[in-house]
Order: structure tokens, then C-alpha cells, then sequence
């Protein structure tokens, strides 16, 4: 029973090695210039588009609300690690956004949620 | 008769929406009784409710000691199950325990972890269940219909909250039920110790109606196990 234990814990501990590849916000600080990207003129099209359907929508399958950017900037470090650059975590399935507005996300994000 | 019911429930509004009809009116309700036709009846009634007591009572007090003992089932597997999504395969270990009556029925539950592809998740499952099987000697074909809890979550946020994913205790963890069908076999190969040694395979699909995640899951289980046959029914 001990060594079924110790197995599945050495499972798990792989797994998670194998998988936990993830960046973090601070890797990736905002560029010396700063961003062209804001809110109306990125992230609230691309919350929309793939976040509010369960993060604030109409469902409301999950407690977290992308609806406004004050609730964004509370959690970058998190939607970071989740859907930034080449974090691919959220949105859930195959039908991710595309690379390079994943590392407009992170970029968005990095410099604060403008 | 109008003198047994109160004033207010005398006109009530039956089940087919007609109001006013008295339920208690022996022209409309066809349940004409006199005095001495009410006494039988309530007699009848007295006669049914003691039967049905009586019959109560036999399966209770009689049927554990003539029934056949039941089983504990224990089963460990593995599973590998395709999904809905392009591209998405999980695989992971998974337990059983269960309760066979008279080798013909069982209450169990399986709790499973699986690793799927698409976005590194992690699936823990908790399904609970009620499994017939056909008593054979060799093989046991058997068929479980189930309900399923599924938590589905990403390896960060499996990081974030080490060992939350068993309680479903997590940041990014979704939340899901669904249902189930497994179509199987069980069959025994050793008898050692009271203890009857089993293998399984099984074929399994799972339906979730929530867009949270994959919205069917399909694939195949195999297993060993252990039935242990109690002596009487506890």
C-alpha cells in the first residue's frame, strides 16, 4: 500500500514536471518604451472574445469577473500565467487566441493594465 | 358525506384545472359509499396497510438471513479516454470500491486521476455509481451507469495549490457533472485467502453538458481487483 502511495505521488510529481513549464509576469517586465496597447483599443476586445463567456458573462461559471479592468489589473499575475505568451492554460480547448495576441496580453499586462 | 370535509375544502380545485367540483360529491367522483359500504372499505383499507406492513417486515427481519452474502469490491486500473476536443487524450490510474448483492448488482464509486494534453490539465474524477453484472462463471459481463463530479484544472494552478486538486480546492480548477456508461467484464483468475482475484476491461464514455470542458469522453479501462465475500450481510 506504501509503495502504491509513493507511486502515485512519483505519477503526480512527473506529471506536474513534465507540464509545469509556465512564464511568470515578472520575467517579462514592460518594454523601456512602454505599449501602444490600452484597454479600449486591446484587452476589453480581447477579454471578451475569450474570457467573459465564463469569466463574467451571462453563465457565470466562474467566480472571477474579466468584465472591467479594475478586476484585470487585480489579477495580471495570474491571467498572466494562465494565458500570456506561451501560457496556454486558459482559455480551456483547442481554440486558443492567436500567438501573437497572447504576447500582446502579456505585453498589455506587464505595463500595467493601461 | 359534505359533513367530514371542512366548509373551505369542500370546493376544491382538482387536478384538472375545473374548479369547484367537489371532490367528495358522489355524482361527479364515482366513489358512491353508504354507511355500510364506507366501513368495508375503510375495513379493505385497514386489511391492505397490514399486509403491506407484514410483507415490510418479512424482507426486513427474514430477508438478510436467507439472502446470498454480499461482496466487497476493490479495484485499482488504469484509463485512457479520448475527448471532444481535436487532439485531447488523458490517461491516469483509478480506484473502485463497491458493494455486489448476490453478485447481480453493486453500489460503487471510482475516484480517478488523469492527466490530459490540451492545456497540461490535470482531471480528477468522483463518480458514483450502481453496476449489474451477469453471474457468469469465467467471465462477468457488467454494465454501470454513473454520476460524475469532475475537477478539470491546469497544472498552474495544480502548482498553486498543491494537493487542492483532490478537494477540488484550487484557483483555476472547473467544476463538473455529468454522466456515464461503462460496459465491461470482470474475470476472476485466482481464489486465495477468501479473497477472489479479478481482471477488468472496460469500455467507458462520459457526457458533461457544461461548455467548461470536453463534452464527451471516451475510451477504455483495465484493472485487477479483489472481490471478498462476507460471510452475512452486515
Amino acid at each position: 500500500m506504501r509503495a502504491r502511495a509513493l507511486l502515485f505521488v512519483a505519477l503526480v510529481g512527473s506529471a506536474l514536471a513534465a507540464s509545469c513549464g509556465w512564464e511568470e509576469m515578472a520575467d517579462y517586465p514592460c518594454p523601456p518604451q512602454g505599449t501602444t496597447l490600452t484597454y479600449e483599443n486591446f484587452g476589453q476586445q480581447f477579454f471578451a472574445t475569450w474570457c467573459v463567456t465564463c469569466h463574467g458573462g451571462p453563465n457565470g461559471y466562474s467566480s472571477r469577473s474579466f468584465t472591467d479592468v479594475t478586476n484585470i489589473r487585480a489579477q495580471a499575475a495570474d491571467i498572466f500565467r494562465n494565458a500570456a505568451r506561451d501560457n496556454t492554460t486558459m482559455p480551456p480547448g483547442p481554440n486558443d487566441p492567436p500567438k501573437d495576441q497572447r504576447y500582446d496580453l502579456g505585453e498589455w499586462l506587464a505595463c500595467g493594465a493601461p | 358525506m359534505d359533513s367530514w370535509f371542512p366548509a373551505k375544502l369542500r370546493d376544491a380545485n382538482n387536478t384538472h384545472g375545473a374548479r369547484f367540483v367537489k371532490l367528495n360529491c358522489s355524482r361527479f367522483s364515482g366513489i358512491s359509499l353508504s354507511q355500510g359500504s364506507r366501513a368495508s372499505s375503510v375495513t379493505f383499507m385497514r386489511i391492505r396497510l397490514f399486509s403491506f406492513a407484514t410483507l415490510l417486515l418479512v424482507l426486513v427481519v427474514l430477508a438478510p438471513a436467507t439472502a446470498r452474502a454480499g461482496e466487497i469490491q476493490v479495484d485499482v486500473g488504469t484509463t485512457m479516454l479520448g475527448s471532444s476536443w481535436q487532439g485531447d487524450f488523458t490517461g491516469g490510474g483509478l480506484v473502485r470500491l463497491g458493494y455486489r448483492f448476490a453478485r447481480v448488482v453493486s453500489i460503487d464509486t471510482v475516484v480517478w486521476e488523469q492527466l490530459g494534453n490540451v492545456d497540461s490539465r490535470f482531471l480528477t474524477g468522483l463518480t458514483i455509481g450502481v453496476t449489474g453484472y451477469i453471474p457468469l462463471k469465467r467471465v462477468r459481463p457488467s454494465l454501470r451507469v454513473f454520476a460524475i463530479h469532475q475537477h478539470e484544472e491546469g497544472a498552474v494552478s495544480v502548482a498553486q495549490t498543491p494537493g487542492g486538486f483532490l478537494f477540488g480546492i484550487g484557483s483555476g480548477i472547473r467544476h463538473r457533472g455529468g454522466g456515464g456508461v461503462t460496459l465491461g467484464a470482470e474475470i476472476p483468475f485466482l481464489h486465495r485467502h477468501g479473497l477472489e482475484w479479478v481482471v477488468l476491461a472496460e469500455v467507458e464514455g462520459i457526457y458533461f453538458p457544461d461548455p467548461l470542458g470536453p463534452t464527451f469522453y471516451l475510451g477504455g479501462i483495465v484493472g485487477v481487483g479483489f472481490n471478498y465475500a462476507l460471510p452475512k450481510l452486515p
